[in-house]
């Protein structure tokens, strides 16, 4: 279609939509529109149409773009070829789908065969995927360029948007991160941008990040480039440039401050504060009251929850991203944002976002002045008023404190039965409802038997244990009991199991010899693996099964194992000697366990464990070479977080070798883990030749790309 | 005979007693003809018949003007063949025919579903009335209602019958058609059979299809879609003068933009297939006609929309036969490839064998002209490999004028052909060969402008960007130059390179 047009359209319409591209739609299309008033012929015309509906269509402004296409573009339809009028159709049908309308897909695709047009070109991508299987990158990277060239010229969005994803993938593989940018975000494709952001994230130099985050900036004014390079930038925050940070910040704080208009301004504005959520523990005191500033002068931070039948499904993610920065306000900013998200605990509170709520308060209660605390308190704990499970768990954030309360335990009774009923056998005429604090049920029929099974969460064992000094030992038993009645429950999903074990972690405190002996009894097995998945459910295998569509992830065996051990570690810490050396035969099998999470699971453990024998630090040293990131970085965080860990001089050097090596490595989790043990141990060490060697290492890691890893060397001074 | 109307003229014929003898034929065959048994969803009536003898008065017009004029005999047997060629349609006891017991069906005919009979009769009435007319020879109680005596010429009429429902595609039907249709000492058995069979289809139209009968009748999809036509074909007519027949098809006025362009490209070129297959025949004696089509726009027409489901149908059948002509289309197109390629070839494998005693140059210069050729007959890539590999190790010995020439063209097919790859050997060479000529020469713009598309198609974008420039250095051609200025904005906007498409913006509205 545009090699059909005049050479001065063609030119008015590449600079039109590089134009619009870099951040002036009006002026794109304007230009556009004094060429169309010029244009002579009818095929000249339709490529200028089309690229304003382009632009508008990558603003989303699908809306205005259908009106031109209506009003401007179907009138002069009928005089081209066919494979132009089918380009013409599909550009169209991009359109109606980002509006949600019907149009005649399948129509279209029948038209197109009927007339033999083929816009996208088959035997150029098998090609394509031919020379890429060889590594003939010679023969495949300028096969896609072609595709590229002609999707192009063809005018039809969907082939172009291909051509660009096979652009973005190829120039991934052969290392121009910062190339593929540009592809990557014209592709439209979230999987696409994803990768190159992870690719950027562990492969990226200094210099390719720098030129990717330039380009990011560069191409992703248009509302839907921002979406796209949303999904891109997510995955790389860490290694944002910090010259170049403010910029991306800035860029994403503006889409994030857009007043809602419609469906498509207001996916942007959540994608938008997607982001945010994920970019805001970089940001330094002065982004901080900024993004303060947005969130709290936003139409949906301040809408009013009517009747509560409105949901804002963006406020959530306002709150999260103020939570990751708070720390960073000074206290008057503070205060302001205390007094504007107590209304979204109280008066527009809702159930989508009161945990955010709860949370953004409790650390703004502990940044803040006494005085702000006090306020706090005295909003959202006025007297005699019954208390939800968020506010019961963080009532000691705000200074308030229960007596020996029989309704507490009382309270514990009630949650004792709730647990029970994660796993209930009714008779089959009953009906079942769903219980509050549940995600949802199924039922399976057994026979005249009904098995009820509820995916649960933890929020009210969690809060009611917060108080646990505070409950009877009769309650406590009571919870116990049931926590592990539903722990040997065949049917009980692995999901609830493992919030169970998660909740019991921390009680090792409150637990009788006896209780902690009964934890045992049924953790043990678990953690060495004996684990039975319902019979009434799929499997975690057959969930994973790559040929099976219907997937359904309760939870894996080996992350309750994993958690199981981790409690078991935990109990042992507050009662040491109990379990003895059962325990750690458990830990040492976990800790070479084919499964990297029971692996990960297991170092933590040994952190947990009062006492270190020579066999589990020597796992623990070799497991920092662990080829799992999050083994590797797990055995770093044991050795660093491990209370009155004193390391020998051959220790200490294998540690710092360790560090070394994983300078190397291309998961930031490990450099991360390493640089915090680096920075922690070194406070350790006093002789001079290990000081310098980790004083070089940590020097090193103060210079990594990602910012997190360079924070983890700061430690020392702060 | 009120009930059937009067007697056609029989406008050729010559004695009376000739027409006599048909207008007895006709009172005879009438209420035969009028059995109806079928319920047929067209007229096959008396008058059906009549208006087969005036089509065949207009048809044989040319003809009677000219010495090869239709002799009474001859027309005595066409006229004849206009009344009895569908009576096999009406005939209810044709279980007692050799035709349907050479069939072997497997149950009597009486006990046959009524839809069965109908649809052997629809596919056998021709030989069925072939055999009523020898049935009916000189026989006492004549099965068509007259005795046919020697007059008639039976055996011929007979021929013509079993003939006009023949599928000439079909190879059997074909040779049987070639049979029945040998020519006589004086009778020319062919250009009858063909007279009859076009004016059987060109009666097809409005006048056999009536809007009411066609209310009472459950006609399958088949026949709906045939009825349809029929009822949108409103009249044919004649125009001596410029020799052309005239359909005329009536259509309800809101419906006239779709159906136009349906129903008539189902009926003529029906027609037409029919005058073709008779073409031979026609031409030898001068019966030519030239097949036009009009509508009719009536304001106040009262002609109904035919159901959705026929159009659709139609529609289908259309479709059916667009495939059908794209199929015979590929199908030409592969045979004048097949036929011109050996020739081709042969003089490719001369040119191999006189290799040695040629000059490279010489050698070369006539391998381009044999690889024009087969680029010519779309034999694109044998075009290719052909040349590129003969000029990649010779074309030092061409003069450089010539050189660039080859090169440029050459260059210009592999691109074409999506085989830019091709040309990595020579084409840098190419580059450096063009540098030495001067600007304003005019080999020279042609071949940089195929070096800039050569370096696109390779992806190698600072080598296109360079050769784009040298390109429009080189032409002041003011189109040409706005091209290479677009196509560079189009290459650095696909590269990514945007601040660079707006950076000399306002260079480019200078």
């Amino acid at each position: 279609m545009i090699n059909l047009a005049s050479a001065d359209m063609r030119l008015a319409l590449t600079i039109a939509k590089c134009t619009a591209f870099l951040g002036n739609p009006a002026d794109g299309i304007s230009s556009l529109e004094v060429k169309i008033t010029s244009s002579k012929t009818a095929i000249d015309q339709l490529v200028a149409l089309m690229a304003i509906c382009e632009i508008l269509h990558c603003d989303y402004r699908d809306v205005e773009a259908l009106d031109v296409y209506e009003k401007r573009v179907s009138p002069i339809m009928g005089s081209f070829s066919e494979k132009i009028e089918i380009a013409v159709a599909f550009n169209r049908n991009d359109i109606m789908r980002s509006l949600w309308q019907h149009d005649d897909f399948y129509g279209m695709v029948d038209r197109a065969t009927i007339t033999g047009v083929e816009l996208w070109d088959y035997s150029t991508y098998h090609n394509i995927a031919e020379a890429r299987e060889q590594n003939k990158r010679y023969d495949s990277l300028p096969t896609i360029w072609r595709e590229l060239v002609r999707c192009y010229y063809q005018g039809c969005w969907g082939p172009s948007r291909l051509a660009s994803r096979l652009m973005a993938v190829e120039c991934m593989d052969l290392g121009w991160l910062h190339k593929a940018v540009y592809h990557a975000i014209n592709a439209g494709e979230k999987e696409t941008a994803a990768k190159l952001g992870t690719m950027l994230l562990h492969h990226g130099t200094f210099d390719t990040i720098s030129g990717a985050t330039t380009k990011w900036l560069e191409c992703t004014n248009l509302k839907r480039h921002f979406a796209i390079g949303c999904d891109l930038l997510d995955c790389y925050v860490d290694a944002i440039p910090d010259e170049l940070f403010d910029s991306v910040f800035e860029r994403v704080r503006a889409n994030a401050s857009l007043n809602v208009l419609d469906r498509q301004i207001h996916s942007i504005v959540s994608r938008a504060w997607d982001s945010m959520s994920k970019l805001a523990w970089r940001l330094d005191a002065s982004q901080s009251q900024r993004l303060v500033c947005t969130a709290i002068e936003h139409p949906i931070w301040n809408s009013s929850i009517e009747g509560g039948d409105i949901i804002l499904p963006v406020r959530d993610k306002m709150m999260e991203s103020l939570s990751h920065c708070c720390e960073r306000l000074p206290s008057e900013s503070v205060t302001l944002l205390a007094r504007a998200s107590l209304p979204l605990a109280r008066e527009r509170k809702q159930h989508t976002d009161y945990a955010h709520a709860i949370n953004l308060l409790c650390k703004l209660g502990r940044l803040g002045s006494d005085e702000l605390k006090m306020s706090l308190k005295e909003s959202l704990y006025p007297p005699r008023q019954a208390l939800d499970a968020f506010l019961l768990q963080a009532a000691s954030h705000f200074g308030v404190e229960f007596g020996k309360s029989e309704s507490l335990s009382l309270n514990a009774k009630v949650v004792a039965s709730r647990i029970r009923q994660q796993v209930q056998r009714v008779h089959s005429s009953v009906e079942v409802k769903q219980m509050p604090g549940t995600f949802g049920f199924y039922t399976f029929e057994m026979g005249e038997e009904k098995l009820v099974v509820h995916f649960s969460d933890t929020v009210d064992v969690l809060a009611i244990l917060r108080h646990r000094k505070q409950l009877s030992p009769e309650a406590i038993q009571e919870l116990i009991d049931a926590v592990l009645e539903m722990l040997r429950e065949n049917e009980n999903p692995i999901s609830n199991k493992i919030g169970l074990v998660q909740a019991i972690t921390h009680m090792g405190d409150s637990f009788s010899d006896t209780q902690a002996q009964q934890i045992f009894e049924v953790l043990a097995p678990i953690g060495n693996g004996d684990i039975s998945e319902p019979e009434s459910m799929m499997s975690a295998a057959e969930s994973e099964n790559p040929l099976n569509p219907f997937k359904m992830g309760i939870g894996k065996p080996t992350d309750l194992r994993g958690v199981s051990i981790f409690a078991l570690a935990c109990i042992d810490r507050e009662k040491p000697e109990i379990f003895a050396t059962r325990l750690d035969e458990i830990i040492e099998l976990g800790l070479t366990d084919a499964d990297p999470q029971v692996r990960a699971f297991s170092l933590a453990s040994a952190r947990e464990k009062p006492t270190i024998s020579e066999a589990e630090f020597t796992a623990i040293i070799l497991a920092t070479r662990d080829g799992d990131p999050s083994v590797a970085s797990a055995a770093f965080g044991a050795l660093a977080n491990k209370d009155g860990l004193q390391l020998s001089r051959p220790q200490t050097r294998l540690l710092i070798h360790s560090a070394k090596l994983s300078l190397r490595s291309n998961s930031v989790q490990v450099r991360r883990a390493a640089a915090h043990a680096c920075t922690k141990l070194r406070r350790r060490i006093t002789t001079k030749t290990l000081l310098d060697a980790i004083d070089g290492v940590v020097g090193d890691f103060s210079k990594d790309k990602c910012k997190s890893v360079r924070q983890n060397t700061q430690l020392n001074t702060s | 005979m009120a009930k059937y109307g009067n007697a056609p003229p029989f406008k050729r014929l010559v004695t009376e007693s000739s027409r006599a003898l048909l207008v007895s034929l006709r009172n005879a065959v009438a209420p035969i003809l009028d059995n109806n048994i079928l319920h047929h969803f067209t007229d096959h009536s008396v008058q059906h018949s009549d208006g087969l003898t005036h089509l065949v008065d207009s048809l044989v017009d040319p003809l009677q003007r000219t010495d090869n004029r239709l002799s009474e005999p001859e027309l005595v047997i066409l006229y004849s063949a206009s009344y009895l060629h569908d009576i096999g349609l009406q005939y209810e006891n044709a279980g007692d025919t050799k035709t349907i017991a050479e069939l072997n069906l497997c149950q009597l005919w009486q006990e046959l579903p009524e839809d069965e009979r109908r649809r052997i009769l629809r596919q056998y009435h021709h030989r069925i009335s072939a055999e009523m007319v020898l049935l009916s020879v000189r026989a006492e109680d004549p099965i068509v209602g007259i005795q046919l005596t020697s007059e008639f010429n039976p055996s011929n009429i007979a021929c013509l019958c079993e003939a006009h429902n023949l599928y000439l595609e079909v190879e059997r039907d074909f040779a049987r058609y070639v049979e029945l249709t040998a020519d006589g000492p004086s009778i020319r058995m062919k250009l009858l059979a063909g007279l009859l069979r076009v004016a059987d289809i060109l009666e097809e139209s409005r006048r056999r299809a009536t809007r009411p009968k066609a209310k009472t009748l459950m006609l399958d999809l088949t026949s709906q879609k045939h009825w349809w036509r029929h009822y949108y074909t409103e009249d044919v007519v004649f125009h001596e003068l410029d020799r052309t027949i005239t359909i005329w098809f009536d259509f309800p006025p809101d419906k006239i933009q779709s159906y136009s362009r349906i129903v008539p490209e189902l009926q003529k070129p029906w027609i037409e297939a029919e005058f073709n297959r008779h073409a031979a025949v026609f031409n030898k004696y001068g019966v030519n006609w030239i097949l036009r089509v009009e509508l009719k726009a009536k304001p106040y027409s009262s002609t109904e929309t035919m159901p959705d489901e026929i159009l659709t149908a139609m529609m289908a059948e259309l479709r059916a036969r667009h495939l059908e002509e794209d199929e015979r289309r590929r199908s030409i197109l592969l045979n004048t490839f097949r036929e011109s390629r050996p020739q081709v070839e042969s003089r490719l494998n001369q040119l191999i064998e006189q290799k040695r005693v040629l000059k490279p140059n010489e050698y070369l210069l006539k391998l381009v002209d044999v690889s024009e050729e087969l680029w010519t007959i779309g034999s694109k890539r044998s075009a290719i490999m052909t040349l590129v590999f003969e000029f990649d190790s010779s074309n030092q010995h061409l003069d450089v004028i010539k050189r660039i020439e080859i090169g440029t063209r050459l260059m210009e097919m592999c691109l074409e052909d999506d085989l830019p790859d091709l040309v990595k050997g020579w084409g840098l060479a190419l580059q450096e060969s063009v540098r030495t000529l001067s600007r304003n020469h005019a080999v020279v713009f042609p071949c940089l402008r195929a070096i800039a598309n050569w370096f696109i198609a390779l992806c190698a974008y600072p080598q296109a960007m360079d050769a784009i420039a040298e390109a429009i250095a080189a032409t002041t051609d003011a189109t040409e130059l706005m091209l290479l200025e677009a196509k560079r904005k189009e290459i650095a906007f696909l590269q990514g390179e945007l601040r660079s498409v707006t950076s000399d913006r306002e260079d480019v509205h200078d």
